[in-house]
C-alpha cells in the first residue's frame, strides 16, 4: 500500500488553496466596499459638522451688523460706539472701531480690554481691516498652545467709508467645541484650522487632543463669511455599523474555515481512494497468484490424468513382453548363443526401464495421503544407502543427528532414493555426495548435496514439474514425486547451486508437533 | 498329479464338478492371458482361461480349481463383480495394472490372498502361484 504519510496530496493542496484564495479575495472586495461605505458616511457627516461650525460662527456676523448700523446712524461717533458694544464686550471679547489714515489704522472707539484709543492697529489687523466689507471677515487665526485668538471685521458698505469694526476674542479650542453635543461631533474626532492644511498654531477647534488625526480621515471648508477655515474628521467608530464592519472578517474566517474543511474532505477522499487503489492492486495481484496456482494445478491434473493412462495402459504390454521374454528362453534352452543373449539381455533391460517408467507415472499419480509414524531419520537414510549403493568413484559423507521425523515409511524412503540416485547421476565422472540435517526452530533442514556440475540457472522451480528433465535417459517424475510427497506431509522442498557448484537439495520439514498433513 | 494341458478354446468338460485344474486365468488382453498361462503351463501347472468374468463365472461353476489368477477391469463382468458374486471361490490372486484402494481391497475381504501389480516378473508370478497352492508344483 502506498502511503501519502503527513503530507497532503497536490488535489486536497490545491483545492484548500484555490477556497481560501477566493476567501482573500472576497475578504478584500468587501472590505473595500466597507471602507468605502465608511468614507462615505464619514463625507457626509464632516461636512454636516463644518456647516454647523459655520452657523455658529456667522452668528457673531450679526452682532457686528448690528454694531454697524449704530456707527452708521451715529456718523461714526466713538461715544455712541463705546455705549453700544460695551454691553457685548464681556471678556474676553473686545470690540473696536477704527478709522483709516494715511498711518493707517487708528483706534477711534474701543470696548473691552487690550486696546488704547489713537493706537496705530498692527500689521495683521490692518490686512483683516483692509479686506472687512459688507460681509464677515476673519482675522488671521493664532494659537498659542492654550487658547486661540480669532478676530472678525466688518466694514464699508456697513459703515461709513474709512471706518471698520473689529471684534476680537479669546477661546480654549477644546472646551468650546467639547461644549457641543451636536450630533456630527458625537461620532467624529474633529478639528478646526484656520488654514487649508492642519497646522498646529492655526488651530480653532477641536474635541480630541489627539492632533493631528490618523487614519482615514475627511475634511469640509467652513465658510465664514468671505473666508474659509477647514474641518478635519475622523470617524470615532465604523460609521457604517458593527455588522457591516465586522462582515469582511467573517467572511475571512468562514472562508479559511471553510477551505480548512473541503480541504480535509478531499484529503480523506484522495487517501480514501488511494486506498482502495492499492487494495484492488493487491487483490488483483493475489487473483493472478491463485490463478496462476489454479493454471498449474489444472495442468498437473490433465498431466497426472494422461501419466496415470499411460502408466496403466503401458502395464498389460509390458506384462505380455516379459513373459515373452521368458518364454523365449525357455524355449532356446541351452541352443542360445552370445548374440542372441545379448540382445534379450537388452530386450530385457529396457523392459524393465519402461516397467519402471510405468511404476513412476503411477506413484506420481496416486493420491495416496502419507501415514506418518515415527522414524529415525539416520536409520531410513542408512536403509536407503544400503539399497542404493554409491557407483565406483562417489563418496558418500552423511551428517545426521540422531532425531525422530513424523512421515510416512515408503513414501519418505522414496524421497531419499530418488534424491540419492539423482545425486548419483548427477556425478557420472565422480564426486562426494552429502546428506546433512539439523533441526532450526521446530524444523527438519535436510540437506543433500552433489559435487557434480549443478542445474541450470532459471530452472530451479521448473525442476519440481512433472515430466521436466535435464538428463538424458530421465523421466522427469523424480524431483515431481519428491515434491508432491514433501508438500503432503507439510515441507516444503527447494533446489539451487551450492557455493561449490552442484545442485543442493534442502527438504522442511516440522518435527515438534505431529505434521499437519496437506490435503492433496 | 498330472498337468493337465487345456487350451483356453479348447473343450470344457460339461458340468463335470469333479473336474479339477490348478488355475483360472482371467484376463480380457489376450497377450497378457496367453503368455501367463504359457509360463506356468511351462511350469508344470494346468491352466484353464477366460477372457472376462462371464466366462470365468461358467468356468468356476463347471470345474473346480485351486486358484484364480483375476485382473480386475475387464468388459461385461469384471473382477469386483465376479468375487463378490460366486459362492465357494478358491483362493484368489488379483493380477491388475490398477492398485486397488484400500476401501476397494476391504470390500474383496480374505478371498483375495495375494494382490500382484503388473507387470508381475515370471519368476514372482510362479512364487506367488507355488505360494497359494502349496508349491507342489514344479516343471
Amino acid at each position: 500500500m502506498t502511503r501519502g504519510g503527513w503530507l497532503p496530496s497536490p488535489l486536497s493542496a490545491s483545492v484548500t488553496l484555490v477556497v481560501a484564495a477566493a476567501t482573500i479575495l472576497g475578504f478584500a472586495l468587501t472590505n473595500r466596499s466597507v471602507a468605502s461605505q465608511n468614507q462615505a458616511l464619514l463625507k457626509s457627516d464632516t461636512t454636516q459638522a463644518a456647516e454647523y461650525v459655520s452657523s455658529i460662527v456667522t452668528g457673531f456676523g450679526s452682532t457686528l451688523e448690528a454694531l454697524a448700523s449704530g456707527v452708521t446712524l451715529s456718523n461714526g461717533s466713538p461715544s455712541e460706539f463705546e455705549a453700544q458694544a460695551k454691553p457685548l464686550a464681556q471678556a474676553p471679547i473686545s470690540m473696536i472701531l477704527a478709522r483709516k489714515t494715511s498711518l493707517g489704522y487708528v483706534v477711534t472707539a474701543t470696548a473691552g480690554t487690550g486696546a488704547v484709543v489713537g493706537q496705530t492697529v498692527g500689521p495683521r489687523m490692518e490686512t483683516t481691516l483692509e479686506k472687512a466689507g459688507s460681509t464677515l471677515r476673519a482675522a488671521p487665526v493664532r494659537f498659542d498652545g492654550k487658547t486661540t485668538t480669532l478676530g472678525f471685521a466688518v466694514g464699508p458698505p456697513l459703515v461709513p467709508a474709512g471706518l471698520a469694526i473689529f471684534e476680537s476674542l479669546k477661546i480654549s479650542p477644546f472646551l468650546a467645541i467639547s461644549a457641543t453635543q451636536a450630533a456630527p461631533f458625537r461620532v467624529l474626532q474633529a478639528s478646526v484650522y484656520g488654514s487649508r492644511h492642519p497646522r498646529a498654531d492655526q488651530l480653532v477647534l477641536a474635541n480630541t487632543r489627539t492632533l493631528p488625526l490618523t487614519g482615514p480621515t475627511s475634511e469640509a471648508p467652513v465658510s465664514i463669511g468671505s473666508s474659509t477655515w477647514w474641518l478635519m474628521a475622523s470617524a470615532r467608530s465604523p460609521l457604517a455599523g458593527g455588522f457591516p464592519n465586522a462582515a469582511p472578517y467573517i467572511i475571512l474566517g468562514v472562508g479559511l474555515l471553510l477551505a480548512l474543511a473541503i480541504g480535509s474532505t478531499v484529503e480523506v477522499l484522495v487517501r480514501r481512494q488511494r486506498y482502495a487503489t492499492g487494495l484492488v492492486a493487491q487483490r488483483t495481484a493475489e487473483l493472478d497468484a491463485s490463478h496462476a496456482a489454479l493454471m498449474r494445478h489444472e495442468r498437473l491434473s490433465a498431466l497426472g490424468e494422461m501419466a496415470s493412462t499411460i502408466g496403466h495402459e503401458l502395464r498389460n504390454p509390458l506384462a505380455a513382453v516379459i513373459n515373452a521374454h521368458f518364454m523365449l528362453r525357455h524355449s532356446l534352452g541351452p541352443a542360445t548363443t552370445p548374440d542372441v543373449d545379448r540382445h534379450l539381455v537388452m530386450a530385457e533391460r529396457q523392459t524393465a526401464r519402461a516397467a519402471t517408467l510405468a511404476d513412476n507415472l503411477t506413484t506420481f499419480v496416486r493420491h495416496r495421503q502419507p501415514n506418518p509414524v515415527p522414524l529415525e531419520l539416520a536409520v531410513v537414510v542408512d536403509e536407503v544407502l544400503a539399497a542404493t549403493p554409491p557407483p565406483a568413484g562417489i563418496e558418500v559423507a552423511v551428517d545426521v543427528p540422531p532425531v525422530v521425523i513424523q512421515a510416512d515409511g515408503d513414501q519418505f524412503t522414496q524421497v531419499l532414493a530418488n534424491l540419492i540416485v539423482n545425486g548419483f547421476q548427477a556425478m557420472p565422472d565422480g564426486g562426494t555426495l552429502r546428506i546433512e540435517a539439523s533441526v532450526e526452530a521446530g524444523e527438519l533442514v535436510l540437506t543433500i548435496s552433489d559435487s557434480g556440475t549443478g542445474i541450470e540457472a532459471g530452472s530451479e522451480d521448473r525442476v519440481f514439474d512433472p515430466f521436466f528433465t535435464t538428463k538424458a535417459s530421465g523421466t522427469g517424475l523424480g524431483l515431481a514425486i519428491v515434491s508432491r510427497i514433501v508438500e503432503a506431509h507439510g515441507g516444503d522442498v527447494t533446489l539451487h547451486n551450492g557455493p561449490a557448484g552442484g545442485a543442493v537439495v534442502t527438504i522442511r520439514l516440522p518435527v515438534t508437533s505431529s505434521p499437519e498433513l496437506a490435503r492433496r | 498329479m498330472t498337468a493337465m494341458t487345456n487350451g483356453g478354446a479348447g473343450p470344457i468338460p460339461d458340468g463335470d464338478q469333479t473336474s479339477h485344474a490348478d488355475v483360472l486365468v482371467v484376463d480380457d488382453e489376450a497377450d497378457v492371458r496367453a503368455s501367463m498361462s504359457e509360463v506356468l503351463r511351462t511350469s508344470g501347472f494346468s491352466v484353464d482361461e477366460a477372457e472376462d468374468g462371464q466366462v470365468a463365472m461358467r468356468l468356476l461353476h463347471e470345474r473346480r480349481y485351486g486358484m484364480v489368477l483375476l485382473d480386475i477391469r475387464m468388459p461385461r463382468v469384471d473382477g469386483v463383480a465376479l468375487i463378490e458374486s460366486v459362492r465357494d471361490l478358491p483362493p484368489v490372486v488379483v493380477h491388475s495394472a490398477y492398485s486397488l484402494s484400500s476401501e476397494e481391497r476391504g470390500r474383496l475381504g480374505e478371498k483375495v490372498v495375494l494382490y500382484l501389480h503388473k507387470p508381475v516378473s515370471p519368476p514372482q508370478l510362479l512364487s506367488a502361484v507355488r505360494g497359494v497352492l502349496g508349491g507342489g508344483e514344479d516343471g
